[in-house]
C-alpha cells in the first residue's frame, strides 16, 4: 500500500510554522521529501492570504491589544484567525500523483478535503465540501483551504475549527459575512485533539487507500526551513 | 520573441491576479524557471518562463487582474525589437472557441491614443462588452483613473435605474410567461462532475472519430464455449481484453498530453463507462492487458455492483488510461463518445446485429458490430488510429490470438 509521511510538528512561533509548510512544498518539488500530511497549530494568530491587504482584512488595534500575531502566508485565499483550538492540516503531494490530477488543479481542494470530511463525519457531524475551498456544517463554515502550485509539487493547507475562541475571531478580523462554527459547538462536548487527528488519518486510509505513517523532517528540510525563516518570515 | 501567457490551469479558472513578478524587466530568465506568481480561485500558481532569454517587457504589473490566456510579458534577446501589435500567441490546446474573446494588450494602448479613452482593466473591458457599456462614458476610479470592474458594474446599475420598466398589458402578459416548470433536478453530484468533465474535454481536446466494422462470429463462438466451461463471463470482458492487448502495440492511444509532452502510460488501465441511475461513471480496471478474461469479468461485475450502490471508492475511479464504452445493449450502432480527460482516446462499441456481408463474393449473414474510436488529434493522426482499430478488429475476429489463456 502507498505510504505518505505524517508530520505532527508545530511550533509556538507562527512564522516558523509557515516556514515549515513552504519548505515542505519546496522539498517535495525537489524530490527530497515524500508526499506528506502535516498537523499543526498556531498560538493566537491572524493568517492572511498572500495578496490580501492587511488594513482591509485585519483589525490592527484589536491585534495589538490582544497580542495577536499576524502572519502573511505564501498561499492564496482569505484571512483566518487561529489559536490552539484550531487544527491546521497540510497536504503536500507531487503534481503527477493521481490525486492531484483527478479533478484538475483547482479540484485539489475538493479531493484533499475528503479525509477531513471523513474524519468530521466519523466524529458524528454531517459536513459538506463547498466549492471552491471550504467545508461547511449546514450553513456554517468550519474549515477553509488555500493552495500553492509549483511545477512539480502542490500544497494545500486548511484550517479546522475545534474550539477556537470565536469572540477573538470576531474581534481581530474585519467583519465577515460567513457564519462559522466549531467541532465543539456542533458536538456540545470536548474532543481530544489526538482523536480528531486519528479520525482524519483514518480518512486517508478509507478514502484513498493510503497509509499515513509518522515521520520526521530531514536535515535538508530543516535547512530550507531555517533559510525561509531567516530570510522571509522573521524579517517583519 | 516568446510571449508569457497566464495559462488556463483549470476549466473553472477565468481570471487571475498577478501577485508578484519574480524577475524584473531586462533580467535574464531560463526556460522552466518561475518568473511570476498568479493567484486564481484561492490558489497561487507559479508561471514559468516558456523560453530562455531576457524578460524584455512586463505588460501587466503586480496587482493586475487579468483574464486567463492573456499575454503578460515578452521574453526575447537583448535588443530584439518588440512588435508593436503584440498579439495573443496562445498554445493550440488552449484556444477556445468563440465567443470568448481574448484581449490584446495593444488594443488598450491604441484606444487610449486615438480616442483618449481612459485605460481599463481587462476584466472591466470584458464586463463592459457583456453589458454593452460604452467605456468612453465610464469614469475610472482605479489607479491613474483606470476603469476597474466596480466602475463598470456601477454604470450597469445606473443604466438599470434609468430605464423605467413599463408594466405589461394584462392581455399580453400570459403569452410572455415562461414555460411552466414541472420539476427541478439539482445540478450537482455525479451530474455536475460529468458536466464539468465533458465541458473541459469539449473545450480542450480535438476529437476525431474513426469507425470500423467487425465480424463478431468467432468471438461469439468463443464466448459461448467459455461460458459453457467457465461460467458467467461477460462479452464486454472479452472485448476489453482485446482492446487492452491492442493498446500494447499501439501505445500512443494509451497516453496523455501534459503541457509540452505526450506521456505514454506504462500501465494499461481501461476505464469502463457504466450507466447508473445518477449518471455515468467510469471505474478503472487496472493492468487490463495483464489480467485474464475471468479476472476482468469479475472486476466488471464487482465495479458495476458498487457503482449501482454508490460504493465506488475514489481510487477505483482514478488512473484510467483509456476508456471503453459499450452502447451495444442499447441498440446503438455508431456513436462519437467524448474523450475522458486526461486520456487521449475512447472506444465505443456498437450493437452486434446480423447483417448481410460479402465474403468470397458470396452474400452471407454474419453478426457484425461497429467500433467507433475517438482520439485526440493533437496527440496522433488518422492513420495510426485506423491501424489501431484494425488491430482491435483482427483480435476480435481471431480471438485465439489473444485468448490462449483465459
Amino acid at each position: 500500500m502507498e505510504m505518505w509521511r505524517l508530520l505532527d510538528i508545530e511550533y509556538r512561533d507562527p512564522y516558523k510554522n509557515m516556514a515549515v509548510d513552504e519548505a515542505l512544498l519546496i522539498a517535495v518539488e525537489r524530490n527530497i521529501a515524500p508526499n506528506t500530511v502535516r498537523f499543526w497549530r498556531n498560538p493566537n494568530t491572524v493568517v492572511i492570504g498572500r495578496s490580501q491587504s492587511l488594513e482591509a482584512e485585519v483589525n490592527l488595534e484589536a491585534c495589538e491589544k490582544h497580542g495577536t500575531f499576524i502572519v502573511r502566508r505564501f498561499t492564496g485565499g482569505g484571512a483566518v484567525y487561529q489559536d490552539r483550538g484550531n487544527l491546521n492540516w497540510t497536504i503536500v503531494s507531487r503534481r503527477d500523483h493521481p490525486l492531484a490530477k483527478v479533478k484538475g488543479i483547482l479540484g485539489v481542494f475538493e479531493i484533499f478535503s475528503h479525509p477531513v470530511l471523513e474524519g468530521i463525519r466519523a466524529l458524528g457531524i454531517g459536513a459538506k465540501f463547498k466549492p471552491p475551498n471550504s467545508i461547511f456544517v449546514d450553513d456554517k463554515k468550519i474549515s477553509g483551504m488555500a493552495a500553492y502550485v509549483k511545477r512539480e509539487s502542490i500544497l494545500s493547507h486548511g484550517t479546522l475549527l475545534i474550539n477556537t475562541d470565536l469572540n477573538m475571531l470576531t474581534a481581530v478580523l474585519k467583519p465577515v459575512k460567513t457564519k462559522v462554527t466549531t467541532l465543539q459547538q456542533e458536538l456540545n462536548r470536548r474532543i481530544p485533539m489526538a482523536r480528531i487527528k486519528r479520525a482524519i488519518i483514518t480518512g486517508f486510509y478509507s478514502v484513498y487507500d493510503l497509509k499515513v505513517k509518522q515521520g520526521k523532517l530531514s536535515r535538508e528540510e530543516a535547512r530550507i526551513i531555517k533559510r525561509l525563516y531567516e530570510d522571509k518570515y522573521a524579517t517583519k | 520573441m516568446h510571449s508569457v501567457i497566464v495559462p488556463r490551469l483549470d476549466p473553472a479558472m477565468k481570471t487571475g491576479r498577478i501577485v508578484e513578478w519574480l524577475k524584473r524587466e531586462n533580467e535574464a530568465v531560463k526556460k522552466g524557471e518561475p518568473i511570476l506568481v498568479v493567484e486564481g480561485e484561492k490558489t497561487i500558481f507559479e508561471i514559468e518562463a516558456p523560453a530562455t532569454g531576457v524578460l524584455r517587457k512586463i505588460l501587466y504589473p503586480a496587482g493586475s487582474e487579468i483574464e486567463v490566456l492573456t499575454v503578460v510579458a515578452v521574453i526575447g534577446e537583448p535588443g530584439e525589437l518588440i512588435p508593436p501589435d503584440l498579439g495573443i500567441v496562445a498554445p493550440r490546446e488552449e484556444v477556445l472557441p468563440p465567443p470568448l474573446r481574448i484581449e490584446k494588450p495593444s488594443v488598450a494602448a491604441v484606444e487610449r491614443a486615438v480616442k483618449g479613452v481612459a485605460p481599463a482593466s481587462p476584466l472591466a473591458r470584458k464586463l463592459a462588452k457583456e453589458y454593452g457599456i460604452d467605456l468612453t462614458t465610464v469614469k475610472g476610479t482605479g489607479p491613474g483613473g483606470r476603469i476597474v470592474k466596480e466602475d463598470v458594474l456601477r454604470a450597469v446599475e445606473e443604466r438599470r435605474a434609468a430605464v423605467p420598466v413599463a408594466p405589461l398589458p394584462e392581455a399580453v402578459a400570459p403569452a410572455l410567461k415562461p414555460p411552466r416548470i414541472a420539476k427541478t433536478i439539482p445540478f450537482s453530484g455525479t451530474r455536475k462532475t460529468i458536466a464539468e468533465r465533458v465541458s473541459y474535454s469539449f473545450h480542450t481536446v480535438v476529437p476525431v472519430t474513426v469507425t470500423m466494422e467487425v465480424n463478431m462470429e468467432n468471438l461469439l463462438d468463443y464466448y459461448e464455449s467459455i461460458r459453457a466451461t467457465m461460467g458467467d463471463v461477460s462479452l464486454t470482458a472479452l472485448i476489453l481484453k482485446a482492446v487492452a492487448k491492442a493498446l500494447e502495440s499501439h501505445a500512443v492511444f494509451n497516453s496523455t498530453l501534459d503541457g509540452n509532452e505526450i506521456k505514454i502510460f506504462e500501465d494499461i488501465n481501461i476505464a469502463l463507462a457504466i450507466n447508473t441511475p445518477d449518471g455515468l461513471v467510469t471505474p478503472v480496471i487496472r493492468n487490463s492487458n495483464k489480467k485474464s478474461v475471468v479476472e476482468i469479468s469479475n472486476a466488471i461485475r464487482e465495479l458495476t455492483e458498487k457503482a449501482m450502490q454508490h460504493k465506488l471508492k475514489l481510487e477505483e475511479l482514478l488512473g484510467g488510461t483509456f476508456t471503453v464504452t459499450n452502447m451495444g445493449p442499447y441498440d446503438v450502432e455508431i456513436f462519437a463518445p467524448i474523450i475522458n480527460p486526461p486520456q487521449s482516446a475512447i472506444l465505443g462499441i456498437g450493437r452486434i446485429a446480423k447483417r448481410p456481408v460479402i465474403i468470397n463474393d458470396q452474400i452471407v449473414v454474419k453478426p457484425m458490430a461497429t467500433l467507433s474510436l475517438v482520439f485526440d488529434h493533437r496527440v496522433t493522426d488518422g492513420v495510426p488510429a485506423a491501424e489501431f482499430l484494425r488491430e482491435v478488429k483482427r483480435l476480435l475476429e481471431q480471438p485465439n490470438l489473444f485468448l490462449s489463456n483465459v
